[in-house]
């Protein structure tokens, strides 16, 4: 076990720039991922963790120890690419042992690690069972075991569930983050996931275009995005964003929209200090908007039903507000229809506020 | 527009059975979801609908016009595929162009109609360049407005977001919706995925193994799901599924679980097939349990915190219950920590029931 730090790492291909100027650290034991959409340099980065890419500039470093001229054998990590789901009419022994023996080990190293895995995921007394017999989430575990059988520095794992179907990933995430803690390995998790990367991560650093753009605990990013890009990644349904205009009117800050004005004076002090034009986008999300029917107080913005979708226990419902379109999710039996006229409430201690050209968050 | 029905389809490819004597009533104008996994015969379904393959039995009515015998071109239907498939050689406009020259429409018949389908799609602009230049919501808007432009009775779509990523997969569905409602065109649609189904659906069939496991609004599928597959496949997080004991006594009817009860009495009469003893499934929504943090007087079902997925504003909270897992949706308000001891409380309108050898639906 160890921790990992990457520093000032470059990596280019030709022209292309695919990680840029990155530095990240993940303690002993921790959880963290590497999250962003394809092309953004996650896997790249993963792989000069590994070895296997060698960067152009920068330093890697497993605990106290430089690596980048090691070896992937030698720098002590095992990269997982896919669980693979477990075979019923075997035991959970011979199950273990499966990816062993494919390596052609002998076979009381066979027997060692396999009892070795077994008390870490503490099965033993299942060892024998038919796997046919056990419950989903056993079944899981033992998928997830098979492998964490080494003990390496680090645990590299890329994108390792999209090939399983939804319910069995949804099965997988909840055990792989109650084995992860358990066994208090490193573990370095890359995906384009936002949801697997928020539910499973202790933290998570957001990636775009080679750039690292945050790094934090699941939810100081959903709370506090430094940037358009995380605020715009993180969360669904997505963050509504609306251009708008910074004014002073009688004295107080005021937000200009297309068709209403949003008063947010409460945060002047900060946006005076933090503003580098008038030129803002407001960040709010869907939780964070409220439909009234009535003109219930001063400041609601009027708006009109565009679509209603049911997702499950909660509807999304789409607003016209002006020019724009707002989003706000409320539970399923809201009574609102099609075309009706409503009143939209923002919760002011949720809002965010971005600088328009430079996407940096404002508040 | 007319109405779409199938009556006792069935089609194999060799010796496996794809549709298996299906029959499906798709009413005039509205958005039908032909919702099912990988391999559910979606596709095929579709393909016969569109006459690009050839059932094996059974017929086939548009209103009450019998289209066994017609050719796709005579059947009036437009197929927007999964991978667009537009031509590549092509500018955006000849892509939406070929179909109509097929028609023998005019070169200004042609222009209009362009023009009209581009305006309402958002297209207008990039009317001269070929798909290569196109991002993959453009190349989808294209792949539909080349459906919609020759005006079909019937719109048929195959997985045609399965190819964009999340972000635009969001927007694209209430863009689909809005469209299929001003153009109010028989729309039949597969996907893979429920909430999909769920959001844009006025009906959602949903299809296993090639036979129609249900057919109703999306409200009732999510609502009454007509067995175990279908309760498992719609909704997100999934349903919980816990096994338990029937139990009579004293004019009591009871499931007992592995470390809790649960009194069943006020549903005693659609238990009175089964016998104490009896093995059933339980069936309860993430969203229907509430996590007490207090024990209160009436509560008695003690769980303990397993781990814990931020979704963003909710929190996603796997407890264990004595053997099994059980999933709560929370508000990510609701403070919690790994181990933690709590109670659970389910909403009693929102038990669901199964047959365990059947899996059908009991309650």
């Amino acid at each position: 076990m160890a921790d990992v730090k990457l520093k000032n790492l470059t990596k280019r291909f030709g022209k292309v720039i695919a990680v840029s100027h990155l530095d990240l650290e993940v303690k002993n034991g921790e959880f963290a991922c590497i999250l962003g959409p394809s092309g953004c340099g996650k896997t790249t980065t993963l792989r000069m963790i590994a070895g296997l890419e060698k960067q152009d500039e920068g330093d890697v470093y497993i605990g106290d120890r430089v690596v980048n001229d090691l070896s992937p054998p030698e720098r002590d990590i095992a990269m997982v690419f896919q669980f693979y789901a477990i075979y019923p009419g075997m035991t959970v022994y011979d199950n273990l042992a499966f990816p062993l023996k494919q390596r052609k080990l002998p076979k009381t190293e066979i027997d060692t690690q396999v009892k070795e895995t077994a008390s870490l995921l503490q099965i033993n007394d299942i060892l024998n069972k038919d796997a046919i017999s056990l419950t989903a989430g056993e079944k899981q575990r033992i998928a997830l075991g098979r492998a964490f059988v080494r003990k390496p520095q680090v645990y590299l794992l890329d994108e390792p569930l999209t090939n399983l179907d939804a319910g069995l990933r949804a099965v997988m995430r909840v055990e792989l983050k109650r084995l992860q803690k358990e066994i208090r390995q490193t573990t370095i998790y890359v995906t384009h996931d936002q949801l697997e990367g928020m539910s499973m991560a202790d933290r998570i650093a957001v990636m775009n275009l080679g750039v690292l753009q945050q790094y934090g605990s699941p939810d100081s990013l959903f709370s506090n995005p430094s940037n358009l890009f995380v605020a715009g990644f993180i969360g669904t349904p997505t963050m509504n964003f609306l251009e708008c205009t910074y004014r002073e009117e009688s004295g107080r800050a005021k937000l200009v929209f297309d068709s209403f004005s949003l008063d947010v004076n409460r945060y002047k002090e900060i946006i005076e200090k933090e503003k580098q034009s008038e030129d803002m986008v407001l960040g709010v999300r869907p939780t964070d908007i409220k439909i009234e029917k009535e003109r219930t107080e001063d400041g609601l913005i009027q708006a009109k039903v565009d679509i209603i979708e049911l997702t499950g226990d909660e509807s999304i419902v789409d607003l016209s507000v002006g020019k724009n379109i707002v989003r706000s999710v409320v539970p399923r039996r809201f009574p609102v229809k099609h075309d009706e006229k409503v009143w939209l409430k923002l919760d002011l201690n949720a809002l965010h506020i971005f600088d328009k050209h430079t996407e940096k968050a404002i508040l | 527009m007319p109405k779409v029905v199938l009556e006792n389809i069935t089609k194999r490819y060799g010796k496996k059975v794809v549709v298996d004597n299906l029959s499906l009533e798709m009413k005039d104008r509205a958005f039908t979801c032909l919702l099912g996994p990988p391999g559910a015969g979606k596709t095929t379904i579709l393909r016969i609908i569109a006459g690009l393959i050839g059932q094996d039995k059974g017929n086939i009515y548009f209103d009450h016009e019998k289209v066994n015998d017609l050719p796709p071109a005579k059947r009036d239907v437009a197929m927007v595929f999964q991978s667009f498939a537009l031509y590549p050689h092509l500018s955006v406009y000849d892509n939406m162009a070929s179909p109509l020259k097929k028609k023998k429409l005019s070169h200004s018949q042609i222009k209009r109609k362009i023009e009209e389908v581009s305006d309402i799609l958002g297209i207008s602009h990039l009317l001269e360049k070929p798909p290569a230049l196109l991002s993959g919501g453009e190349k989808q808007r294209v792949a539909i407005g080349r459906a919609i432009a020759k005006e079909p009775k019937i719109l048929l779509m195959d997985e045609p977001l399965s190819n964009l990523d999340a972000k635009l997969r969001l927007h694209m569905r209430v863009e689909m919706r809005k469209l299929q409602r001003n153009l109010n065109i028989t729309t039949i649609f597969g996907t893979p995925d429920d909430i999909e189904a769920l959001t844009m659906s006025d009906n959602i069939a949903v299809i296993k193994d090639g036979r129609l496991i249900q057919y109703d609004s999306a409200e009732r599928v999510y609502d009454n799901p007509r067995n175990l597959f279908a309760a498992k496949f719609v909704g997100s997080p999934q349903m919980n599924i816990i096994k338990c004991v029937l139990e009579r006594e004293e004019g009591t009817t009871k499931a007992r679980f592995s470390a809790f009860m649960v009194d069943l009495s006020k549903y005693s009469d659609c238990l009175k097939d089964f016998s104490s003893g009896e093995e059933l499934l339980f069936g309860v929504r993430p969203s229907d349990i509430t996590i007490l943090t207090n024990r209160t007087a009436r509560n008695e079902i003690e769980a303990q915190v397993y781990t814990l997925e931020p979704w963003g504003a909710d929190t996603v909270v796997n407890l264990r219950v004595g053997d099994d897992i059980i999933k709560v949706k929370a508000p990510s308000t609701l403070k919690l920590d790994a181990d933690q001891k709590v109670h659970l409380e389910f909403s009693k309108e929102a038990i669901h029931l199964f047959n365990a050898k059947t899996e059908e639906t009991i309650l």
